[in-house]
């Protein structure tokens, strides 16, 4: 899968405007048909379905996401099992997000190749990993949080160190101007 | 410049840099090629020297070419040209919105150094030039932090931001420098700029995305930023013009709906974004002009809340034409009969006043009436002479820094005399010798004069106002003041000679803002004077408004 091929394709495919879930599913589980393999039965997408699962489905059917994801999706691949491991690596992530942030967009596609063992074009796995890692949205928000707590245990001393030197600005400015 | 870097064939190769510079933006403007950075010039940038910058006067894109050969990053010359043409022609978009963006900084991070914004605009034109020329704006950040290593929080996170941004290992682009303990200072710090990286470029707006900007960046911040030199390329964004700032000093949709949506992400407070939105606006001017040499601050202050007042008068003032084809005709008046002649248009003919006079030869004879311009109004036409007397004691700010409702209300008087082509003679007072102007015909001159200040106490001055009487009589005094003025009228000794004085006048109107039950005792002689009007203002906001009625009774303003 060429990542930075396929966000330009999909930075540059008809703008997303929302799909009908039997329609996502319908393309989604023809990638799977068309390596071989099985889709995910009906009952099983009362559970694992999600609606940024309707985005990925636009890509497959506007870029060469689905056909990238064809090439290298094993016949054997247990569909169920996958779509869990993905929905759970990107539940932090929305399609207001995914829409509108290219780091989200990379996030989810290299979350996919995870999910079904796809290999990132011109990266060694461990390169793919360690991207991931940087983009994992749901981490970097569980870390930040911390940061957020830091900050505000600062904010007094902040306030302080910017009240002091707008003071002295002002008292210059008695003789400046 | 006294020595030559780069190629034998320098200027081929500058012109070719410029162009390249020039082609990222995928634009075809014709722009003045960078200029040699002259060292002579060290002592104007607090005697570091910059890498590139726009001058600020010129708008010429000026490049130290020696230290870039220094840096050994001469290479790198297309991408600093890049940057510099992203900030002529795209960020900012316009000036009116770097404008715009400066005084929502003095707004919500009083105290913060004008160079953030330079930041700010730097991390929207290398993410675009990053696209094409990263490795190269990578190479320049890299070979400057070697020459010295950073000791401030500010451009330590700021690094941090690129590095996420290109997909950098930490520390790649900046060496901190051993005193700098951010990981201890500023826990998880690294981690915030990651977020900041994947949040910023998302935005969608520039607004949004500078509030965004100044709640993260504002944690770095120590206050001492402008003694901790500058990034490289962070000194080349052009300055708005007074007319700019004025223009963002009346507030905008755009501000007010990012500060909402800022406030809806948890940037910003609730009662943060309440604050900066009912901020006088006026009061973020003291950054705008803060690192401006004082001969030049005061005239740009000057001219920027010059045009702000401009504003504010004809909010009061002007009213929106009616559409053209609902404008009423021009007043026309028939002349008196003549004869019609062959050759006349048969449409003047009277045939009312022909039959009249000539009953039934009026065929042979006909009367025409031409219709000429209604001119009555202009024939012995009242030209106003005004006098504005405007209190400006200590209980009223200086309107240069915070608008000041007394001032407004003088100046939309003056204008609506002006216009209605009359004169206006302006007298500021407060204590001791007031500011008289001569007799103004001129709106943008009555303006400024009448932003001048003295503070101190209220002595009214009824000495200079019975010297004035004397001079002619068909002149309306305007007092604008506040209850000061009641006190300054009951310990008027000469209280016989105001009266006096009073007869000279056309009329004499006191436009004072009090709530104050003591009016009408301490008025009571002069409200008995047929000339003496009093108009009690509620409160301060008042005033510009009443100023406005006022000026629509005296001069017919909007009509």
């Amino acid at each position: 899968m060429n990542i930075k091929a396929l966000l330009a394709e999909i930075a540059a495919a008809p703008p997303y405007a929302g799909l009908d879930r039997a329609i996502a599913v319908a393309i989604l589980n023809d990638l799977f048909r068309k390596a071989g393999g099985t889709p995910l039965p009906d009952p099983a997408w009362d559970t694992q379905w999600r609606a940024i699962h309707a985005v990925l489905a636009h890509w497959a059917s506007t870029t060469r996401f689905g056909e990238s994801t064809v090439q290298q999706l094993r016949r054997t691949q247990k569909p169920e099992a996958g779509y869990r491991a993905f929905n759970e690596a990107v539940e932090a992530l929305n399609e207001e997000l995914i829409l509108s942030n290219a780091f989200r967009r990379e996030e989810i596609l290299r979350h996919w190749a995870a999910a079904w063992g796809l290999a990132i074009e011109g990266e060694t796995p461990a390169e793919s990993k360690k991207r991931l890692e940087t983009l994992d949205y749901r981490r970097t928000l569980k870390e930040f949080a911390r940061a957020e707590e830091s900050r505000k245990s600062e904010e007094a001393a902040r306030l302080a160190a910017l009240a002091a030197a707008q003071a002295a600005e002002e008292a210059a400015r008695g003789w400046r101007e | 410049m006294t020595e030559v870097y780069g190629p034998p064939n320098f200027t081929d190769w500058v012109d070719s840099a410029w162009r390249e510079g020039i082609g990222v933006w995928g634009v075809s403007i014709e722009l003045t090629p960078p200029l040699a950075w002259d060292p002579k010039d060290k002592d104007a940038f607090g005697g570091s020297e910059p890498l590139a910058f726009v001058n600020m006067e010129t708008r010429q894109v000026v490049v130290n070419y020696s230290l870039l050969h220094e840096m050994n990053a001469l290479h790198c010359l297309p991408a600093v040209l890049a940057h510099e043409v992203g900030h002529h022609i795209r960020f900012p978009h316009t000036l009116g919105l770097a404008a715009r963006l400066e005084l929502l900084m003095a707004r919500i991070l009083p105290g913060a150094p004008r160079m953030l914004l330079n930041l700010f605009f730097d991390l929207q034109v290398n993410e675009y030039v990053g696209h094409t020329h990263a490795a190269s704006l990578q190479e320049v950040y890299r070979a400057f932090s070697r020459r010295a290593a950073t000791d401030s929080p500010i451009f330590a996170f700021y690094l941090a931001i690129y590095e996420e941004l290109w997909g950098l290992p930490p520390g790649d682009l900046g060496k901190h420098a051993p005193s700098l303990t951010m990981d201890a200072t500023y826990p998880n710090w690294e981690i915030e700029a990651r977020m900041f990286a994947q949040t910023f470029w998302s935005l969608p707006d520039s607004t949004l995305q500078f509030i965004y900007f100044c709640s993260i960046i504002a944690r770095y911040l120590t206050g001492h930023e402008g003694k901790q030199g500058k990034m490289p390329m962070s000194g080349d964004l052009i300055r708005p013009t007074p007319d700019d700032y004025a223009n963002a000093l009346g507030g905008s949709r755009a501000v007010d709906n990012a500060i909402d949506e800022a406030t809806k992400k948890g940037w910003l407070d609730a009662a943060k974004s309440g604050e900066i939105k009912s901020k006088d606006a006026l009061a973020g001017l003291d950054r705008v002009l803060s690192g401006m040499p004082g001969n030049q601050a005061a005239p740009f202050r000057r001219a920027i809340v010059n045009k702000h007042y401009y504003r504010l008068v004809e909010e009061h003032l002007f009213r929106v034409p009616p559409m053209p084809n609902q404008r009423p005709p021009d007043a026309f008046i028939p002349s008196t009969t003549e004869d019609w002649e062959w050759g006349d248009s048969p449409s003047a003919i009277d045939w009312t006043a022909s039959i009249r006079a000539a009953g039934a030869m009026a065929a042979a004879m006909p009367l025409q009436r031409t219709l000429l311009p209604d001119e009555s109004d202009k024939k012995g036409h009242w030209m106003p002479h005004i006098e504005i007397w405007l209190d400006t004691s200590g209980s009223m700010p200086d309107p240069q820094t915070s608008v000041n409702a007394m001032t407004l209300a003088a100046q939309i008087l003056a204008a609506a005399a002006i216009r209605k082509g009359g004169r206006v003679r302006a007298v500021i007072y407060s204590w001791g010798d007031p500011l008289i102007s001569d007799w103004m015909q001129d709106e943008a001159k009555a303006r400024d004069f009448l932003l001048n200040y003295s503070g101190g106490g209220t002595d009214y001055p009824f000495t200079l106002f019975k010297e004035h009487s004397l001079e002619r009589k068909d002149t309306i005094h305007v007092v604008i003041s506040d209850s000061d003025y009641l006190y300054n009228t009951k310990e008027n000794k000469n209280y016989h000679w105001f009266m006096d004085a009073l007869d000279r006048t056309e009329m004499y109107i006191a436009l004072l803002q009090s709530a104050d039950g003591y009016t009408q005792t301490a008025l009571k002689k002069a409200l008995e004077h047929p000339k003496f009007r009093l108009i009690l203002v509620p409160n301060f906001t008042a005033f510009a408004k009443t100023a406005s009625d006022l000026a629509d009774t005296l001069f017919g303003v909007r009509r």
